[in-house]
């Protein structure tokens, strides 16, 4: 009854994000990228702090790791050590007179597997707490090649059905929820002050050559193994939720028959009733004889599911280059075919 | 900028500092970009205020024989001055020092830095503050980081980054360890040392030729790669082709230096001398063959289940629709 009243309060508090973009200082990217990809394979998040301008945009100006590694995804969001740290590193920066607050949260991964419970429960609150909350996911699949980092955030029908706490597919169809829609993307804008861009205009040779490490054949080749490894894990965990699921559908079909059977038994019956001119007997009466087992909640099934779609899409896209490169050296290699 | 190559180190200054290197060898500082930009943008605060020094702290590493430095962080610290006396915010200093070192534990104070425009008495002061006591650069030298962007007439310039050790002059324990100081108390020598802006992964070198793009184009910068984009790919490749078409382009107007038919000689080595493998035509096919057919099966594979995963949730939904 108690968490009923928090929920309900709750709900109240949603407030749909206002926010439209992101604008993140160029120093704090580099030195999030920096740490997350320094410490990779190990998973890092921390802090993003900065303020809101009027213009409908998120300023980040900061970027603070927590002090120790996750063991998995969305680990230290709330965790104790890491709320605290995160106070201290604000009251900290508001003694220097910077005038910023918490925004948002980094938190580094390989493809889909930042899709967890945790990391979801703890994006949540934020929301809740504060509605422009959102969460930079730096994907250290394609490490050392490309770069890929997004911002994002619950949207709006996962919020309203996770505060309703109802997971049946009933559900998710009155929120018009799917794995596909869980999260929203948010567009990330890099700033540079202008000072800083009056100094990199200037620096002699601004440009790093350029690392191909990219164009080399199977360079994806252990990355390719590691997203399968963890889509096997994914799928893994699906079918363990699906056998639950199954078992329901079993059931549920069986019932079904019972009360059919039932039914048509029940107006067999009426027929004969009136026949002898007895009064008929109430069809509706299975509702209390029958009890149809309850639908499982769909909740995991829908993480797994987000999970595979992106660990799948990234594999599809290293298979994509692969394809791409091997066939423009073969080309090269025998130019009569 | 001052380049590394142009530093010529007749005498190393001597620096007064009980864990000093003991080789009298040049030492040189690298600049993390992150920790360039952070300086620069703590430091634009001083046009604000120009005769108040906007000041901060260098964190880093250093190598154990103390002659390479690596600014990896930096945070700000106020202070203030009034006459001629400097007062600055030991405890902030040590809070954010501590708060960072939690999450950094291999990294130590290096020195600080400001954005004036001269170094001064009240520089020295500054330097003794960070070169002694706990929670600073000590035992080791301090490192002084001038980040200038000011003419005289206060005006914007494109900022300069140089750096110094300072050596001490004089008697040393001249100066007391408390947060006011005299101005006659220390002074120092400070010896330009070279330094250089570096990025550390090549996560990190990704997102600076981003930025640097930037700079000639007016769109803004994105980070984010869409799953199924292979625009990084496409303009990798065409990065090459370039190169390739400057390369023949050389070549094509080489002249008979003997510079350019080094060149020539070093480019026709390479390419008569390729592995045994490469020769065999028919065999490298079968193997680009299957090497092909591995990828398309599990791009297959992956596709079916990314499929399947779309059809369950569509045909519950549906059905679901239909219910109603």
């Amino acid at each position: 009854m108690v968490k009923k009243h928090v929920l309900t309060e709750n709900r109240k508090a949603y407030q749909a994000p206002t926010a439209t973009k992101i604008d993140v200082e160029s120093s704090a990217l580099l030195s999030l990228i920096r740490h997350t990809s320094e410490n990779y394979p190990s998973l890092f998040s921390g802090a993003l702090l900065g303020f809101e301008d009027d213009n409908g945009s998120l300023d980040i100006t900061h970027a603070y790791p927590y002090p120790y590694p996750d063991q998995y995804e969305g680990g230290s969001l709330r965790s104790r050590s890491g709320a605290k740290y995160q106070q201290d590193i604000l009251e900290a920066l508001k003694k220097l007179g910077y005038g910023v607050e918490i925004q948002g949260y980094f938190q580094s991964t390989v493809s889909g597997n930042f899709v967890t419970s945790q990391l979801v429960d703890s994006l949540v609150q934020q929301q809740l707490a504060n509605k422009n909350s959102f969460i930079l996911i730096h994907n250290m699949a394609s490490i050392g090649k490309e770069l890929d980092i997004k911002a994002l955030r619950l949207t709006e029908n996962f919020v309203r059905a996770y505060l309703d706490g109802k997971w049946k597919s009933k559900d998710l169809e009155h929120h018009k929820l799917s794995f596909l829609n869980i999260f929203e993307e948010i567009p990330i804008n890099v700033h540079n002050q202008r000072l800083v861009d009056l100094y990199m205009s200037n620096l002699e040779n601004p440009k790093h050559t350029d690392d191909f490490e990219m164009l080399n054949l199977s360079a994806n080749q252990n990355v390719t193994a590691q997203l399968l490894e963890s889509l096997y894990s994914q799928i893994d965990s699906y079918n363990y939720d699906q056998t639950n699921y199954n078992y329901y559908q079993r059931l549920h079909q069986k019932e079904v028959s019972k009360i059919l059977s039932w039914k048509h038994q029940r107006k067999v019956e009426n027929m004969e009733r009136a026949k002898i001119g007895e009064k008929e007997l109430d069809p509706e009466e299975w509702r209390s004889v029958f009890k149809l087992p309850t639908e499982p909640s769909r909740y995991n099934n829908m993480l797994h599911s987000h999970a595979i779609d992106v660990l799948t899409d990234d594999i599809l896209k290293k298979c994509d280059e692969e394809l791409i490169k091997s066939f423009a050296i073969e080309r090269k290699l025998a130019p009569e075919y | 900028m001052v380049s590394e190559t142009s530093f010529m180190h007749i005498v190393r200054p001597n620096v007064a500092s009980p864990a000093n290197s003991s080789i009298a060898s040049p030492c040189k500082v690298k600049i993390h970009a992150s920790a360039s930009f952070q300086i620069l943008e703590i430091v634009s605060k001083q046009i604000l205020t120009p005769d108040k020094r906007v000041i901060g702290t260098l964190l880093g590493y250093r190598s154990d024989d103390g002659t390479e430095y690596e600014v990896r962080d930096v945070f700000m610290v106020p202070s203030s001055e009034t006459g001629d006396s400097i007062a600055i915010d030991d405890h902030a200093h040590k809070t954010l020092f501590q708060l960072y070192k939690k999450a950094h534990p291999k990294e130590h104070v290096l020195g600080w830095f400001d954005g004036s425009k001269t170094i001064n008495a009240d520089t020295a002061l500054i330097h003794d503050f960070f070169s002694k006591g706990s929670d600073r650069a000590f035992p080791y030298p301090a490192i002084y980081l001038n980040a200038k962007y000011l003419t005289e007439n206060n005006e914007v310039t494109t900022p300069e980054i140089s750096t110094y050790v300072g050596a001490a002059v004089g008697k040393s324990g001249a100066t007391s360890g408390k947060v006011g100081w005299n101005v006659s108390s220390s002074s120092y020598i400070f010896s330009p040392v070279p330094n250089e802006v570096m990025s550390g992964t090549a996560s990190e070198k990704l997102a600076l030729n981003a930025l640097t793009d930037s700079q000639y184009s007016e769109s803004p910068v994105t980070v984010s790669a869409t799953a199924t984009d292979l625009s990084f790919l496409s303009s990798q490749i065409k990065s090459v082709t370039k190169t390739i078409d400057n390369l023949l382009y050389y070549i094509n107007n080489a002249s008979s230096s003997d510079s350019d038919i080094d060149l020539l000689r070093l480019l026709s080595n390479n390419l008569l001398d390729r592995p045994q493998y490469l020769t065999d035509l028919k065999e490298l096919e079968s193997h680009f063959r299957v090497h092909n057919q591995d990828v398309v099966m599990i791009e297959y594979l992956t596709k079916a289940v990314k499929e399947q995963i779309e059809l369950i949730a569509r045909l519950t939904a549906s059905s679901e629709a239909d219910r109603k």
